[in-house]
């Protein structure tokens, strides 16, 4: 027997169980609340007509089968809504406990925050597991990337169109993140076989048993043949595997060259440029250099890079991303993620890796700054603050976002002009 | 019960004042001293990045922008720029230090090498580091000088520090454990152990004198500062870290716990935009590299 259908054993071992406990709880019920004998959910059903329909439902969850409306419901007064003994968050883990086991790699948010009603009825439903929808239209119905990505696909995943449960588990997983039964490639591998011929043949015998599946590939579909990510490096498309790796026949999967040194081959006019900048992004030439931002055979965000550019940049630069969260005025292109619109991803002149010296000219790409205000701007107006500096945009404003409005370094009514104009301070 | 809690606070007060020595030497102020903000011919420093302060009473400035560095004399509340190299090896010094006979180690950022620089201003070639088995170039990202005229380099590409000796060999390789993700400075303690600061993992890692691997000094510093730059290690021992992003200087205790934050983000004189470099004086003076501000400041420590 698998580990998944003993799981499910053990599920209808725990409903059997459940139902056989519901007698002595009914006899609990009527003596806590002074019932009539038998009456229980009878009587609430007196008033509660709808309930019959509920109850002819394909799916009726046990207590509400068994009558036992007070084993989620206080029948007088409550501190919750719907009358629930116990908030709403922790109602069903009364008698269901945690559905997340000890050392979960991953977890489903709504069971985490103990939201069951997002999928599943709490009385009774047509779809079995009193599920508010049946396959995939209840997953969809929340994400929604997932829909969109599956609407456009060209190349489909058969496992997806059948059920989401296929490769993820609905409350937790154990062994693997994003919910899946078990992290690639074991999870791939028990439907994809390298020995078959034409594994072999797609991956260009380059023995990728023990890659990361999805490093190449979209598990949901894609536009591309072989589901490939959107973005797919040119090499890849081309099946020209041998441009970066060493011969396959060795059994492994090696490199041909290190870091940079490997990229350059292709894009050396870059690595020129690069070479030709006083000033790095140091994860350029770092050990990992490239990889540490792209994805060398195919990715879901332009560029290859290896996650949305906010996401990206973030990892390393999380304090300026965390200063634009708190920031009362948000810069689009900071809470976009569009950190190239100011930045040089790979090397400048300029700090900040800024494309030039000039920060108004920075900002002159989308703000006309000479309509700005009447206040003086330029090389001929000296920072009161400091002769080395002349008056520019950042001498009033950063960028990623400050506690004041528009991005001010301080209270524009007060502490903001007067760090300059000290003869007008009252 | 009043009688009680008068008794408690005197037992307090006490207490308070027995550990009040030991604290205060613990507890870093900075006070301004002085600002250099050109050269004696009055050019204006430019993206001014790094600072030294080992030679002697002379501190060392990278005048990145103008590609030269300049020896600073400190005398009060004045700041003069004694002399200037400019060479054409160098082209945008970001790094620097020397010691007490002139001569200095300089970090260029361009071609991300070490160079010696004598006394009297001469290059005096780059230091050649041995490539880590099976990778690429070595990309030295920071230094610091040892006794004897080793040099400790932060190498990124090889994901390790070395120490070069004074004749070039290569005395000791010291890997960066898998988690330090992006190395922006080192130092060396008082006793010998080398420190390696993790800008993006924001935490200190130590290797003690024999150790061939890295440990952590301290816990993550996420909540002290935003983005720790550069990390000095002054007379008392006392860490001092260059908060880039926040604009100030985080104390950590030689054990990497946080013991202050001085200073904060401004253009005014005393405050710091982007300092990417400090060091310390034997004469309790803190220099910091104020990029964004074009500037060099120096502070007194006060206890």
């Amino acid at each position: 027997m698998s580990s998944r259908n003993s799981g499910r054993a053990l599920a209808a071992l725990f409903v059997l169980l459940a139902a056989g406990s519901a007698a002595p709880l009914r006899a609990q019920d009527e003596s806590k609340f002074h019932l009539q004998p038998g009456a229980s959910g009878k009587l609430c059903l007196k008033c509660h007509t709808d309930f019959e329909d509920v109850l002819r439902k394909a799916s009726v969850h046990t207590p509400v089968k068994a009558g036992q409306c007070v084993s989620c419901h206080s029948p007088h007064a409550a501190d919750h809504g719907k009358l629930l003994a116990t908030s709403p968050d922790a109602v069903c883990a009364t008698c269901h406990g945690t559905m997340i086991p000890a050392g979960a790699a991953s977890a489903h948010k709504p069971v985490e925050e103990g939201h069951c009603v997002a999928c599943h009825d709490p009385h009774a439903s047509s779809s079995k597991a009193n599920l508010i929808r049946a396959g995939n239209d209840l997953c969809l119905g929340c994400h929604a990337s997932v829909k969109t990505s599956l609407a456009s696909a060209t190349h489909h995943h058969t496992p997806v169109d059948r059920n989401c449960l296929g490769c993820h588990e609905p409350h937790a997983s154990k062994e693997a993140g994003s919910l899946l039964h078990k992290a690639a490639p074991a999870l791939c591998l028990e439907c994809h076989k390298p020995s078959q011929p034409g594994f072999a043949q797609a991956h260009m015998n380059y023995p990728v048993a023990k890659s990361d599946c999805t490093s190449c590939h979209d598990p949901h579909g894609s536009v591309n043949q072989g589901i490939l990510w959107a973005t797919v490096h040119e090499p890849v498309r081309n099946r020209k595997c041998a441009q970066c790796h060493g011969d396959p026949s060795a059994g492994q999967v090696t490199m041909k060259r290190a870091g940079a040194d490997l990229c350059r081959g292709c894009h050396s006019n870059l690595i020129l440029e690069i070479g030709a900048k006083n000033r790095v992004h140091w994860p350029v030439v770092d050990g990992k250099a490239c990889a540490n931002c792209h994805e060398p055979h195919a990715s879901k965000t332009a560029g290859l890079l290896s996650a949305p550019m906010k996401q990206l940049c973030a990892s390393c630069h999380q304090d300026s991303i965390a200063r634009q969260d708190r920031s009362v005025t948000k810069h689009p292109p900071v809470n976009d993620g569009e950190c190239t619109a100011c930045h040089l991803p790979h090397a400048s002149d300029a700090t900040f890796l800024f494309a030039t010296t000039d920060d108004k000219e920075v900002c002159g790409v989308c703000h006309d700054w000479q309509g700005h205000s009447a206040h003086p701007i330029g090389d001929a107006a000296v920072d009161q603050r400091n002769p080395n500096l002349r008056v520019s945009c950042l001498s009033c404003h950063r960028s990623h976002g400050t506690l004041f409005g528009h991005f001010a370094h301080a209270d524009v009514k007060g502490d903001l002009c007067m760090q300059c104009h000290t003869q007008i301070r009252r | 019960m009043r009688t009680r809690w008068l008794s408690m606070s005197v037992a307090l007060l006490a207490a308070h004042a027995t550990a009040s020595p030991a604290a205060a030497a613990e507890v870093l102020k900075l006070r301004h001293a002085a600002t250099l903000y050109a050269d004696a011919g009055e050019v204006p420093l430019r993206v001014p990045q790094g600072v030294g302060c080992g030679a002697g009473d002379t501190i060392l400035v990278a005048d990145s922008g103008n590609g030269r560095v300049l020896r600073v004399e400190i005398s009060g509340a004045l700041a003069r720029v004694t002399g200037i190299v400019k060479l054409a090896e160098i082209v945008y010094p970001i790094r620097v230090d020397g010691d007490a006979t002139g001569a200095m180690v300089v970090l260029d950022g361009k071609s991300r090498r070490l160079a010696r620089v004598a006394a009297d201003g001469k290059f005096g070639g780059w230091i050649e580091i041995p490539h880590a088995g099976g990778t690429a170039n070595p990309v030295i990202r920071s230094f610091a000088l040892g006794p004897h005229g080793a040099v400790l380099a932060a190498d990124v590409a090889g994901r390790r520090v070395v120490q070069i000796s004074a004749t070039g060999s290569l005395d000791r390789s010291i890997a960066l454990p898998g988690e330090a993700r992006g190395i922006t400075d080192v130092a060396l303690d008082g006793r010998g152990s080398v420190l390696a600061l993790d800008g993006v993992g924001r935490r200190v890692w130590v290797a003690r004198p024999g150790d061939a691997a890295f440990a952590p000094l301290s816990g993550s510093l996420a909540e002290d500062l935003d983005y720790p730059g550069a990390l000095d290690v002054d007379p008392s021992g006392r860490l001092l870290v260059a908060d880039l992003d926040g604009g100030g200087v985080v104390m950590l205790g030689p054990d990497g716990s946080f013991r202050g934050r001085q200073l904060a983000f401004g253009s005014k004189q005393g405050l710091l935009r982007y300092p990417t470099d400090l060091c310390s004086t034997r004469r309790g003076l803190v220099v910091i590299a104020d990029r964004e501000n074009q500037r060099v400041q120096v502070f007194a420590i006060g206890e």
